[in-house]
């Protein structure tokens, strides 16, 4: 699977760092980074549940 | 009941049922029958509400066409008076201006004040297990936030009194703390007289703490002129303290409406994560937020008119059947739970994850200390429709048996 940002709509709100912290990071100038753009099958759940739980529907997944 | 066809008159500006506590069966009634209703107000110009969970995300997933510029008060005013907070600025200002503090309340950020938070919570929970029985808001749910924030933000421990009773007086309406009609205003000017000078110290002394990040941050090339500095701690303070105590005594309530679920959490304390985002769905401590239209929206057969209030109940978005089980029941292993409980869109709550670490500690500490926190009498509610706030709740502290 691969990580897609659109970042016109990322805010750094930082949901996705709390449901997926080995995928997503927020650095101190408040930008989302993304720490493994095409993480494993192992981290699946956790990444869907970072899509979901973003609250301005800034990222998805491309399999 | 009566429903929609009948024309029934819900009024929101009675507060009789969030006083009372029964004010899911208001919303219900809305969400089912009027999911966009007009309510009349006695002094303002009245105001929509959308009370289902899919319009309001759509309503908060607009900033262009719904604006939190106007107020995001029900009534129709800004709580901070003529500052302008990040949570009353829209874009494209609002999204560097989040930016200035966001990064150092982010999930990985927050493990930082974990030791500060560990000793706050072990210091309420010693002194409420050595009362046996005790008022809760006072003895401990009021005052986790507000020491944490106030450690956050760089106020000295012995002035978080003063910080919790500013924000009394300054976002409840409730009779109970209004000393005066100018109440509010005085409290602010109180709280910003406090932070002026606890500015200039971090000016000239930064140290580790959010309020030397502000004054020591750059908004488009310059520093923050002082009315935008007091404004961001307004926001800061009023919000990491309205909330989370509320969420901390909910949390006790739900749990006495549902003990088999606390005994569910003694038994598998791994589903603490879970728990506490189902107990922001259930209690959902801002019931709403209030949006103002920038132009003319269609909207359940209805038009919403350019310069018309909206209100967002993220409580009703958090019981709607339509997305929730059993939405009226706690279900502490709740999957998926996509609840609204920190809103939702671009001004999404940016103190969550110091929220959830705050009230996580304290009910880890409780399941590990085997006690039990059981109310012994009805909540007192605080006087507003906006807020899931309580003002009193008398609990005893056992000490639950094998435990």
């Amino acid at each position: 699977m691969k990580v897609l940002v659109d970042w016109d709509l990322c805010e750094g709100h930082g949901q996705c760092e709390f449901a997926a912290p080995d995928v997503f990071t927020i650095d101190d100038e408040g930008d989302l980074e993304v720490l493994d753009e095409t993480p494993g099958d192992e981290q699946r759940a956790a990444v869907e549940q970072a899509i979901r739980r973003c609250p301005t529907h800034a990222l998805s997944l491309a399999d | 009941m009566t429903t929609y066809a009948e024309g029934p008159q819900v009024d929101l500006m009675d507060l009789a049922p969030f006083i009372e506590g029964r004010e899911n069966e208001v919303l219900a009634e809305l969400r089912e029958h009027q999911p966009l209703h007009w309510n009349d107000e006695p002094d303002g110009p009245g105001f929509w509400s959308v009370t289902r969970y899919d319009d309001v995300v759509k309503v908060v997933s607009d900033p262009a066409t719904f604006i939190n510029g106007e107020g995001t008060q029900i009534l129709s005013r800004k709580v901070e008076g003529s500052t302008s907070t990040v949570h009353n600025t829209d874009p494209p200002r609002h999204g560097p201006l989040r930016k200035l503090a966001a990064p150092h309340l982010r999930a990985m950020k927050v493990k930082e004040w974990q030791d500060i938070i560990d000793e706050c919570v072990d210091t309420l929970l010693d002194d409420l297990e050595a009362r046996g029985e005790a008022e809760l808001v006072k003895t401990a749910a009021a005052l986790l936030p507000i020491q944490v924030l106030g450690q956050v933000l760089g106020v000295a421990r012995e002035d978080c009194d003063l910080l919790l009773d500013w924000t009394n007086r300054v976002i409840s309406d409730d009779p109970e703390y209004m000393r005066g009609p100018d109440e509010k205003e005085r409290a602010r000017n109180e709280m910003f007289a406090y932070f002026k000078e606890l500015t200039e110290k971090r000016r000239s002394a930064p140290a580790h703490d959010l309020v030397s990040k502000l004054v020591h941050a750059e908004f488009q090339g310059e520093p923050l002129p002082w009315e935008d500095l007091a404004a961001y701690y307004f926001v800061l303070v009023g919000a990491g303290n309205e909330t989370t105590r509320n969420l901390i005594t909910g949390t006790v309530l739900a749990f006495d409406e549902f003990p088999d679920q606390w005994d569910k959490l003694v038994r598998e304390p791994e589903l603490l994560g879970s728990t506490i985002e189902e107990m922001l769905r259930y209690v959902t401590p801002i019931r709403a937020m209030r949006r103002t239209a920038t132009a003319d929206v269609e909207l359940n057969g209805q038009t919403i008119r350019a310069g018309d209030k909206v209100v967002c109940w993220f409580q009703a978005a958090n019981r709607d059947p339509a997305v929730f089980e059993d939405p009226d029941v706690v279900k502490i292993d709740r999957t998926p739970n996509d609840h609204v409980g920190f809103g939702w869109g671009i001004h999404a709550c940016m103190g969550s994850h110091l929220a959830r670490a705050e009230v996580s500690t304290f009910f880890r500490k409780v399941l590990e200390r085997g006690i039990r926190i059981r109310p012994l009498a009805e909540p007192d509610r605080l006087h507003t429709n906006q807020f899931n706030a309580y003002k009193r709740l008398q609990v005893a502290i056992e000490k639950e048996d094998g435990r």
